[in-house]
């Protein structure tokens, strides 16, 4: 298991260089001077050049690639052009946000989607069955901003949910929050802020929904149709001839063995909404990574776009190496070679 | 069966309950939006903080730097040598008290208030403008670029007086003054912060040391900006103001619009026109209205590549454009038709030159004449991505369609957009785009576009369109000293344009600003658009 789990890390390494060669190259096909965009638009060429001196861009391609590597193997990600910040510290805020975010939602994923999936199969024909089904398609079909913004309407505007943001402007006024670990509910309940704690609680139900109902859906059906193919196998009527619980057989023989498949759609989901979900983030106002990506790209801030593509990739490749430790774990058959 | 029924009916109810939800939405009061309810009594109760919604993250706090909407926060925190009073393009005195102009035009001097300190207590004085205005023009961003082109230099003549010293006479140098981005006045005590001899941008990105109102308390990015009161402010805090501002970046229109029904935030900057005129219909928003100089659409032309080199195909377009129906029907009246390249408002605006109207009679008929009377031939558009770039570019790809020619659409951010147009190598046929003058004179409009678009201005060089009389009268008109002569070299420079249809100028807009109804004291300047006098504004307590 370690030498497997080593290997992979190896071979993530080698993804994360694939990875930054093919972003760096692309920054230069793109239109755009990022010299001119750090001079501004009105600045002279005199000026223009001499901005590209300091940065380095006046070095071959190679050259500047090679630069970059060194610096990233310090665990330097570069300055943003546009905030002028270090990458990493900007990725660091906007991360913990979009961290806090995904993972509650993939957690409401999980807990509501599997046991929905498992009711849908068991109960195959009847109400659960039938609403899950419209329930799904429903997820599906509907675009997440679209959905976000009827989530606004109907439970913001009658409920009186927060619609944006992260927290009330007003209570963190009068209730500072310290941070630690950026997250604000952790760093509220460490604390003790509950006044920060009600509010950034309140703030996140709409876009945990919004971001988590795609997933879920998929969770459910994965979980539906795989347990359905499990519970015709001859094993599980083997158990039943046996006279085993419809519990037992359900939870330890069934469901250990449909969930495979789901668990790799999960890694996957999580993965990709790590990422941050800029649709999501853009109407309920998330300050997350999503966001902080399109405004580099929009930017044309290089340093930024390359540093969010490498944790992005990171974070893929470490949710799917955990993915793969964990079919081990469920399948005693699976062995990681 | 008779389970499926069931089911079936309580799935029914589901929906019908969530769509109630939906329908009761705007009753009931969110819970931590508004105010609690006050008892009426004769002096009524202030708010103390303002919160403005915008989708506009500021790119930097550094006022030597600003060139964009985040003058939207610095103009709360620094200020200039002049203002513009109330919703006109005339200077007033600011931190400068009075000024005189030299008989040859050459030398502006300007007593300062002797009253100011900067928010660090540093004393403001005739050094600090000295030091903010070369700080300015030795970063050479922001404003740089105009007073490069008109200042020699600014020299302290005592601790309370500043001359500055022209190159050549400039009309609107008391205008460029005023203007929205020349508030680079900052505490020279920002030099103990510079940092490998960048004069402390860096630290200027997101830390205040101005002598306005308002400094800096926190900025939470891609969240929000919180600005409180300077309380040594040199016009004092007596009566009603406003001591906290909340800045709240929310990239949705819709939000914004759903936020300001709710009451969570009083004004928001980049509401669509659609919810605007939604907006228009709720008793406890207030909308000002005014004609602005930006927001104002035209479609450039390629006059030097590609099909619009023929001037019978650029007034085909100009003539096919559906002028009426754009502003009817997707700008919801909201905007009247263009006439010439300066809008309405605007100094040197030309009421007389010719309007193209629709007529595709006319449009199809000089296609022929060109040799297309089918179109037949693919243009390429470069536009922005923003409700009015879409707006118009869905009617130019209409009317192109009307004459058998087909589009191809790039959206690309501003700064892209220009390098692009810059090369006739990437250089598109049309560019669908607007122009934000930066202070009002007509040099600021015609120069700036001629500057950006055309020909470069002053580094010679042609993009979209080149016309040498033209060219002449421009630079001729940008330094004329006489108004009735100025005017008239501005005149016969949009007649040439015009004709030439170096653009099709579709509509002028006019600028809706949204407010909860309780708030009070706003002033609208087509100049500091999307910027809030907040000092002179206050926030009677909403009563539901």
């Amino acid at each position: 298991m370690l030498d497997y789990t080593l290997r992979r890390i190896a071979f993530l390494a080698l993804v994360l260089f694939v990875v930054t060669t093919i972003t760096f190259s692309l920054a230069y096909l793109v239109p755009g001077d990022p010299a001119r965009l750090v001079a501004g638009d009105k600045a002279s060429q005199e000026q223009v050049e001499v901005v590209r001196i300091r940065l380095g861009l006046d070095r071959p391609i190679p050259v500047q690639y090679a630069m970059y590597l060194g610096r990233l193997l310090r665990g330097d990600l570069g300055r943003s052009l546009h905030s002028n910040r270090p990458v990493l510290e900007d990725i660091r805020d906007f991360f913990s946000a979009t961290f806090e975010l995904t993972t509650l939602a993939m957690g409401l994923t999980v807990v509501i989607g599997i046991p929905l999936g498992v009711l849908s199969a068991v109960r195959r024909g009847s109400l659960v069955d039938h609403a899950s089904r419209l329930f799904s398609l429903a997820g599906v079909s509907l675009p997440v901003f679209w959905l976000g913004l009827l989530l606004q309407l109907a439970f913001g505007m009658a409920l009186g949910l927060p619609i944006a943001g992260r927290v009330s402007s007003r209570v963190l006024m009068d209730a500072p929050l310290q941070t630690v670990t950026g997250m604000y509910l952790i760093d509220s309940l460490l604390t003790r802020n509950w006044a920060v704690f009600r509010s950034a609680a309140t703030h996140i139900v709409l876009p945990m929904v919004t971001l988590a109902l795609p997933s879920l859906v998929l969770v459910t059906r994965m979980v539906r149709s795989s347990l359905l193919e499990v519970l015709v196998q001859d094993y599980i009527r083997t158990a039943r001839a046996y006279g085993f619980p419809e519990r037992v057989i359900m939870f330890k023989y069934a469901l250990k063995n449909a969930m495979l498949a789901t668990l790799t759609l999960i890694g996957l989901a999580y993965g990709y909404l790590l990422g941050g979900s800029f649709l999501v983030e853009a109407v309920f106002a998330w300050p997350g990574l999503g966001r902080y990506a399109a405004s580099s790209i929009i930017l044309s801030d290089y340093p930024a776009i390359m540093g969010v593509t490498l944790l992005v990739t990171l974070a893929y490749g470490l949710v799917n190496l955990a993915v793969d430790l964990c079919y081990a774990w469920i399948d005693p058959r699976v062995k990681l070679r | 069966m008779h389970r499926r029924r069931i089911g079936l009916a309580v799935v029914a109810l589901l929906l019908a309950a969530a769509l109630v939800a939906g329908a009761c939405a705007r009753q009931a009061p969110p819970p931590d939006a508004g105010p609690p309810p006050v008892t009426p009594s004769a002096e009524p109760q202030l708010e103390d903080t303002f919160i403005i919604g915008s989708s506009q993250e500021p790119t930097t706090l550094d006022p030597a730097i600003v060139y964009d909407g985040s003058d939207r926060i610095t103009r709360l925190i620094y200020e200039s040598l002049l203002d513009y009073e109330g919703s006109t393009a005339n200077v007033k005195p600011h931190l400068a008290t009075e000024w005189s102009v030299s008989p040859d035009g050459l030398v502006y001097t300007f007593k300062l208030r002797q009253d100011v300190k900067f928010h660090d207590g540093t004393p403001f004085n005739a050094q600090a403008v000295k030091f903010s205005f070369d700080r300015m023009m030795s970063i050479g961003k922001g404003m740089a670029w105009a007073f490069k082109m008109v200042l020699n230099e600014v020299k302290v003549v005592d601790d309370y007086t500043v001359e500055f010293h022209l190159k050549k006479p400039y009309p609107g140098f008391l205008g460029m003054v005023a203007n929205r981005y020349a508030a680079p006045i900052i505490s020279p005590s920002v030099k103990q912060y510079e940092k490998d001899g960048d004069l402390g941008q860096a630290w200027a990105f997101d830390h205040t040391i101005g002598t306005g109102p308002y400094k800096l308390a926190s900025w939470v990015k891609k969240q929000e900006l919180t600005l409180v009161e300077n309380d040594q402010y040199w016009r004092g805090w007596e009566g009603k103001h406003i001591s906290r501002v909340i800045y709240k970046i929310l990239p949705d229109s819709a939000t914004q619009r759903m936020m300001l029904e709710r009451g969570e935030i009083h004004t928001a900057t980049h509401i669509g026109i659609d919810d605007i005129v939604a907006l228009m219909d709720n008793k406890d928003i207030k909308i000002v209205q005014a004609p602005s100089s930006n927001f104002n659409w035209f479609l450039l032309l390629n006059t030097n590549k590609g099909p619009f080199r023929d001037k019978r195909l650029r007034e085909a377009l100009a003539w096919a454009f559906p002028y009426q129906e754009t502003i009817e029907q997707l700008f919801r009246g909201q905007a009247r038709q263009a006439v010439g390249p300066i809008p309405f408002g605007v100094p040197g605006h030309e009421p007389n030159v010719f309007q193209f109207h629709r007529d595709l009679a006319k449009a199809k008929a000089l296609m022929a004449e060109a040799g297309f009377p089918n179109g037949g031939f693919k243009v390429t558009i470069t536009h922005g991505e923003n409700d009015w770039a879409r707006k118009i570019l869905e009617m130019t790809i209409s009317a192109l369609g009307e004459l058998g020619i087909t589009a191809e659409t790039r959206p690309l951010v501003w700064g892209a957009m220009l390098d692009n147009m810059k090369s006739m190598d990437t250089a598109p046929d049309i560019v669908v785009g607007d122009w934000w003058d930066d202070y009002p004179d007509p040099d600021a409009y015609l120069g700036g576009m001629a500057d950006a678009f055309w020909w470069g201005g002053r580094e010679e060089k042609d993009y979209f369109y080149t016309n040498q009389e033209v060219k002449e009268l421009l630079g001729q008109a940008a330094f004329e000293a006489d108004d009735a002569r100025r005017r008239e070299l501005y005149r016969q420079a949009q007649e040439i344009i015009v004709k030439d249809v170096a653009g099709v100028w579709v509509l002028d807009y006019l600028y809706a600003t949204p407010f909860r109804k309780n708030v009070h004291g706003f002033v609208f300047n087509p100049y500091y658009i999307m910027t809030y006098n907040v000092y002179d504004m206050w926030i009677e307590k909403e009563t539901k």
